[in-house]
């Protein structure tokens, strides 16, 4: 339904998107990963035509909608990332205002803005005026103003940022219900693993502006396939004994985590000696080890050796 | 383009803090500077310096004679008539004129030189001199004839000008006052000849004006409050323009522009969007400030219906540049660094109003800096209405309304062509 082929897009001379290769199929929900900088919000850019790219080119249908763009914003919603609506009017105004501008015939406009309220589950709070929300409300009205002329797919960067567990899981639901009831293609970004995993049939991990692993959750985790996660707690410890567990042969990676040091390891019967030895030799104790499946996150780890929330 | 009119004029309007700085301040204002300024119109400042020629055309001597002469054709008695010729050679007009000129505060202002009118208006085209003042021929006989006979039209001073400058604006007013003078003096004299008439005199003299300024450029004067009204009320014009440009960059900032872009909306009814909202506001905010300067400040008495409807015309004219104005700020706040766009945004109306006159009277800048008030905009339009109050000539009107066009004309070209084009957001 719509690819990206080799898009790229340089800023003075600087590549934030390099040759990246995407699809999505009609139906689909796919997640697009990656820490601050990645290049998502430019790739976004690019696919909803709001940026001509340097090179190559997004094709919806198999058309290019680089030079002409209004096929793609007839079928196209964005949930930007910021609260992408007017503060002082209410979320009531917000929607007459976007539904006259996506040109909504009068007599649809009031149905589709109570429809796409009561997706969002603020119908009772319509004539409110948008600074009096709360992060959460915000950013439901944000997706609502998306959602207002029917989109086949809907682009969403980063939606729930920033607010509270009810909204958040809200913002889900929604996902869920546009995704698997209303056959909507969703394109999600994320800073919250789990948040793709449990919305998205595949995703696409990008780093340094390149797509640098894609498919589905099995898939990626297979990557992963031959090591192993181990969340060591120790009874304190230095930039020395990091270093000194770094140096052991099957550590890949160490990472300080709020839990104790995560490291992804290859799986051989010996490691877990060589790390005992390792702590022994520094005076180091251990108070808990903890051998894992790596998770989709470590994978993420893995491939750029930064976290999501870099 | 109506849906982003309403969305534009209801953001602003529910912005209180940018709708009353706009609406209430520039009243604050005109009422403090109307209280802490003089009538820079009716009280020459001291630094007025100015050169006029003076002919007289006028043969005193014979007017007197041929008064005298009438005196006895209307069968007015020798000992009347001896009483009359004595009076009309203790008013001397044309003398009492020349005192007024004489005065040495007068003296410090206007620097008097008698020419014969060829050569006074060969330097009045080569600007060597300010004004021309003209005694008319049979001035003496006329003032004369009006003062003691209550007959005739009486005299008039004719006064010429190429521009309707500060310093011509006094010299009317002195010689307005020299005709009330005179006028004063004649109902004296006729309320003398009226207890000579109850004893004597077969016929009743009629106190009546003995004439006025004939040919003056710059009729009324324009006062300090209508000055500053004005021109205060078009600096808010401008920077509430530019209020309303600055939302842009909150839309910008917040990606709403890029959604609306996403609409498929043309961009250009965005900013025609931008533009409509801003004409009806600075509208709204010009009727406001006007009505309250005329109602309860009293800055705009006693003018004509004619005058009203060029007024109006003229301020219709400049709320669809402000508008323009608008869209052009617009552009550049989207298609620049917003804090950057602010800056010139702001500097260049601080520029033109310095320039245009906005801050304080154009008269006491520089020549260089008063040449240049007709070129901008906001000067071309605070000169025209100094010379609508003045003078309230459709020539004026249409000139300023025209100039203030071409100016409308080439904002909006100017805003549609750095309005950003798709990929440049």
């Amino acid at each position: 339904m719509l690819e990206t082929v080799e898009l790229s897009k340089s800023f003075k001379g600087k590549t934030v998107v390099d040759n990246v290769n995407l699809y999505l199929e009609r139906g689909e929900s796919i997640g697009l990963l990656g820490p601050n900088g990645a290049g998502k919000s430019t790739t976004i850019s690019m696919i909803s035509s709001l940026l001509v790219p340097t090179n190559g080119d997004v094709r919806l249908h198999g058309k290019s909608i680089v030079k002409n763009p209004q096929e793609i914003r007839k079928v196209l919603g964005v949930v930007p990332q910021d609260i992408a609506l007017y503060e002082e009017l209410s979320a009531y105004e917000n929607l007459v205002f976007f539904g006259r501008i996506y040109s909504l015939p009068k007599s649809m406009l009031e149905h589709k803005i109570q429809e796409v309220l009561e997706i969002v589950g603020l119908r009772d709070r319509q004539k409110e005026l948008i600074k009096t929300y709360s992060g959460g409300m915000k950013r439901r009205i944000n997706i609502a103003a998306a959602l207002l002329h029917d989109p086949q797919i809907v682009i969403m960067d980063e939606p729930t940022v920033g607010i509270d567990p009810q909204s958040r899981n809200h913002i889900l639901e929604t996902v869920k219900l546009l995704n698997r009831e209303k056959g909507t293609t969703v394109l999600y970004t994320s800073h919250y693993m789990e948040e793709v995993e449990q919305l998205c049939n595949r995703m696409y991990i990008m780093d340094h502006g390149k797509v640098i692993a894609s498919g589905t959750k099995e898939e990626l985790g297979r990557i992963l396939s031959s090591e192993d996660t181990i969340l060591l707690q120790l009874d304190g410890y230095n930039e020395v004994v990091i270093a000194g567990i770094r140096s052991i042969d099957s550590v890949r990676h160490v990472e300080e985590t709020v839990q104790g040091l995560k490291l992804i390891v290859t799986k051989q019967s010996r490691v877990l000696s060589a790390i005992v030895q390792c702590t022994e030799r520094h005076g180091v104790q251990i108070n808990n080890m903890h051998v894992q499946t790596p998770s989709l996150e470590d994978v993420f780890l893995h491939l750029t050796g930064r976290t999501l929330r870099d | 383009m109506n849906a982003f009119f309403k969305k534009d004029i209801l953001v602003f309007c529910r912005d209180r803090k940018q709708i009353l700085i706009p609406l209430i301040l520039p009243i604050i204002m005109i009422v403090v500077m109307g209280f802490l300024l003089p009538n820079w119109m009716g009280n020459a400042p001291s630094s007025i310096k100015m050169k006029v020629g003076y002919v007289v055309k006028d043969d005193v001597e014979n007017g007197l004679r041929k008064f005298q002469d009438s005196l006895a054709a209307r069968g007015i008695s020798e000992e009347e008539a001896v009483q009359l010729v004595g009076a009309a050679k203790e008013i001397h007009p044309a003398n009492l004129l020349k005192y007024v000129f004489a005065n040495e505060q007068v003296a410090e202002m206007i620097e008097l030189t008698q020419l014969n009118e060829e050569e006074a208006l060969l330097k009045l085209k080569a600007e060597e001199i300010h004004a021309i003042v003209t005694l008319p021929e049979g001035f003496t006989r006329g003032v004369l004839d009006k003062m003691l006979l209550g007959e005739g039209e009486g005299a008039a001073i004719s006064l010429v000008a190429e521009d309707p400058t500060q310093e011509v604006s006094v010299l009317q007013g002195m010689i307005e006052g020299f005709m009330r003078q005179l006028n004063a003096d004649a109902a004296i004299a006729n309320a003398g000849a009226e207890a000579v008439k109850q004893g004597q005199m077969a016929w009743k003299p009629v106190v009546s004006e003995v004439g006025g300024v004939e040919q003056i450029e710059g009729i009324n004067t324009v006062t300090t409050s209508q000055y500053f009204t004005l021109s205060i009320t078009l600096i808010f014009t401008l920077f509430g323009a530019a209020a309303i440009a600055g939302k842009a960059v909150t839309e910008k900032r917040e990606q709403v522009f890029q959604r609306i872009l996403l609409s498929g909306s043309r961009p250009l009814s965005y900013l025609t969007g931008k533009i409509s909202a801003t004409f009806i506001l600075a509208v709204v905010q010009l009727l406001l400030v006007f009505t309250v300067s005329h109602f309860a400040l009293n800055v705009f008495s006693d003018f004509s219906l004619r005058f009203w409807i060029g007024f109006i015309l003229l301020t219709v004219m400049l709320c669809v540049f402000i508008a323009a104005m608008s869209g052009l700020f617009t552009a550049l706040m989207l298609r620049m660094n917003a804090d950057i766009a602010n800056g010139i945004i702001n500097i260049f109306i601080i520029a033109l109003g310095m320039v245009g006159g906005n801050f304080v009277p154009v008269y006491i800048l520089p020549d260089s800096m008063q040449q240049l008030w007709g070129w901008t905009p906001n000067g071309l339009w605070l000169s025209t209405m100094v010379q609508w109050i003045q003078e309230q000539s459709w020539t004026v009107a249409v000139e300023g309304i025209m100039g203030l066009a071409v100016f409308t004309a080439v904002t909006v070209a100017l805003s549609v062509w750095i309005f950003p084009k798709r990929g440049r957001i």
